[in-house]
């Protein structure tokens, strides 16, 4: 099933996640969630303007699956480590910009908590991890690919971020900095969309104005007519929002990734967690989730649904 | 020169600090290159910042260098001429400038009266570069003209690359190969189109009606060459699915498959396969090429994202999570299916390699 991303209220799920309710081994005081079929954990973020709305009880949120109200089983506002993946577009439209994006890039990971965790996927021929997991803290030394022309792999590299395997006890990021002109991917920007809703992680994109973006006539021979679509910026958002991140305009200057990462780190880190197990609603196929805050006027962030299968029930 | 001091010059050059770069310098890359610190070298050197600066003093400094070791000569020289041409595939922002550093190797290497061991990889390897940047007008010259207001005018800048290679290695079926993806893969961009002496508007319109029927033309000959004829079915297959010829491309797969046991000609087959079935709607039955492709190259990062997509909406991501984690493991990054768009530069890291063991002292 199709949907619609922009209209509906933004949710986010760490879909297959449960709440064992029973303590970390390591830390008493934060929760341990499961890997199962059958629950759903939402991340929800609560604002009002650019201020996080703080110390909400379960009885200030209502819950809609498929439009079918849930009772919510648990809620934590702890802080779950994060694992963040950080795209950073070394295509030949960043070629000038290495060492303050180098620079940038340790301010970003300063930020990050002892219990968080990152990675650095950058862009030459094909996709490249420079950096593996990386405990924060731990000193990195990265060797970015070539700066090249003609090729510029945006949504591959955001397909091989998103479909990252969720772990217990940790929630996922993916903060994508780049001018959005994807030259020579192998998947589409609708297919990433698709894939985006089935992801567990939060993605938002930092777009920033192209110095020397990618030609079309540059690019591989198959890139075929059709694969990159002038409306790519318009996916890409489609895509953030549908996991309940957002796209942010920036100019090419690397320290809007450093503030725009404080911003959304914070947001997430201060994000409520509510999980539910679906009933009333068929396992299957789309599911659009809608939350609510009746008592407080307040924008909420969060994915717009998750898609179920059969063998979940 | 101490390890120390050798380190601090190449440091200086990289960060382009001299605007003329001293003639130890350059001795001081050449001798780390040399001594089998290939990629260390090459990355100091590409991190120059006056690009031309470089190259001057490269071409009065690198003669030096090799006669200062008469007895080594040999190694010297193609040390020289390849060091220059990773510095230009690591640079190819700055192509245009560093491709008369590549010539000024190839004169190099042809002083030389018969070709010396190493010389035929270079050559194709320079060649691929060409192919990489789809430089026409330096690499071939057939492409003698551009485009200007979609008006062809003759152009004055060919170097003619690839006839040096024909001409040392005549009969080659790699340098024919060669010669026919030049071709093609410049007629797809917006200024390649000398060949058929027509104008921009007028070959498009000949690409939508007879490209295909072209490509076989071209290519044909090349799919019973031994040695090559696998590889030239896949370019025919990617011509046909370029325009749209779906059966066509599935055909001429197949023919590639048939013809050659090359592990890049068989992933590209298996890749191309899969993304003609999805192309024609037939998504399901694009698995099995796949995966197929990824047992001939275990993580293949186009294979794996092909094949997790279709995973994932089918809801199996357990098996989406796998294919990408294997992937990055295997850091397979020279993943064919990538390069081959770009003709014989799917080659180059094999050409790269045979000429470090060459160098390699």
């Amino acid at each position: 099933m199709r949907f619609g991303c922009a209209g509906l209220a933004a949710l986010m799920t760490t879909a297959v996640l449960t709440l064992s309710g029973s303590p970390a081994a390591q830390d008493p005081q934060r929760p341990v969630f499961r890997a199962g079929t059958t629950a759903v954990t939402v991340n929800v973020s609560v604002k009002k303007g650019n201020t996080p709305v703080l110390g909400l009880t379960p009885a200030d949120f209502r819950l809609f699956d498929n439009n079918v109200l849930q009772k919510v089983d648990d809620f934590s506002t702890d802080e779950v480590p994060i694992d963040s993946s950080l795209f950073l577009d070394t295509s030949g439209s960043t070629s000038g910009a290495r060492d303050q994006m180098m620079g940038d890039l340790r301010a970003i990971v300063a930020m990050l908590r002892p219990v968080d965790r990152f990675r650095l996927l950058t862009i030459g021929h094909s996709v490249y991890q420079p950096i593996a997991w990386t405990p924060a803290g731990a000193h990195f030394e990265p060797e970015l690919p070539p700066a090249l022309s003609g090729i510029s792999l945006i949504y591959d590299t955001l397909v091989m971020a998103l479909l990252k395997r969720p772990e217990v006890d940790r929630r996922d990021l993916v903060l994508a900095f780049t001018d959005g002109v994807d030259v020579g991917s192998l998947v589409s920007a609708e297919r990433l969309c698709e894939i985006s809703a089935r992801s567990e992680a939060l993605l938002h994109v930092v777009v920033v104005d192209s110095i020397h973006a990618g030609k079309p006539q540059d690019a591989m021979a198959f890139s075929l007519p059709g694969q990159n679509p002038d409306h790519g910026l318009e996916l890409l958002e489609r895509a953030a929002r549908t996991t309940g991140g957002e796209m942010h305009r920036g100019t090419f200057s690397y320290q809007d990734l450093v503030k725009t990462f404080a911003k959304v780190f914070d947001d997430f880190r201060l994000s409520y967690l509510l999980r539910y197990t679906p009933t009333g609603v068929a396992a299957g196929g789309w599911h659009q989730i809608k939350v609510e805050t009746p008592k407080i006027r307040a924008t909420i962030h969060a994915r717009s649904g998750y898609f179920g299968t059969d063998e979940d029930r | 020169m101490p390890r120390v001091t050798r380190g601090l010059v190449v440091i200086a050059l990289a960060v382009g600090a001299m605007p003329r770069a001293a003639p130890n310098t350059i001795d001081a890359l050449l001798d780390q290159y040399a001594s089998g610190q290939f990629s260390e070298a090459v990355r100091a050197a590409s991190a120059t910042g006056d690009v031309g600066a470089f190259v001057k003093e490269f071409e009065r400094a690198a003669p030096l260098w090799i006669e200062a070791r008469p007895s080594d000569r040999q190694r010297r020289r193609l040390a020289v001429a390849t060091f220059s041409l990773e510095v230009a595939n690591a640079r190819l922002v700055a192509w245009k400038t560093l491709r008369d550093l590549v010539e000024w190797s190839c004169r190099l290497l042809r002083q030389s009266d018969v070709p010396e061991p190493g010389e035929h990889a270079w050559q194709l390897a320079s060649i691929a570069v060409a192919e990489r940047v789809r430089d026409c007008h330096w690499a071939f010259d057939n492409c003698a003209a551009i485009v200007i207001g979609g008006v062809l005018v003759p152009s004055k800048e060919t170097a003619n690359h690839l006839r040096h290679g024909k001409g040392r290695f005549k009969d080659d079926a790699r340098f024919r190969l060669a010669e026919a993806v030049l071709i093609h893969g410049w007629v797809e961009g917006e200024g390649g189109v000398a060949k058929f002496g027509v104008s921009l508007p007028a070959y498009k319109r000949y690409t939508n009606d007879k490209f295909a029927e072209k490509a076989v033309e071209e290519f044909g000959p090349l799919t019973v060459v031994p040695g090559i004829a696998g590889e030239a079915e896949l370019h025919v297959a990617q011509l046909f699915l370029v325009v749209g010829g779906h059966e066509g491309a599935l055909e001429h797969t197949r023919l590639a498959l048939a013809k050659s046991g090359d592990p890049i000609v068989q992933y590209v087959a298996y890749v191309m396969s899969g993304r003609v079935l999805e192309t024609m709607g037939r998504a399901p039955e694009a698995v099995a090429p796949y995966r197929a492709a990824l047992g001939v190259w275990p993580g293949g990062q186009s294979a794996t994202i092909k094949l997790a997509s279709l995973e994932t909406i089918a809801g199996h991501l357990d098996e989406a999570y796998a294919l990408v984690e294997r992937s990055l493991a295997a850091r397979a990054l020279d993943d064919p299916w990538r390069l081959f768009g770009y003709g014989d530069y799917v080659r180059y890291p094999g050409w790269i390699a045979e000429l470090h063991r060459q160098i390699q002292p």
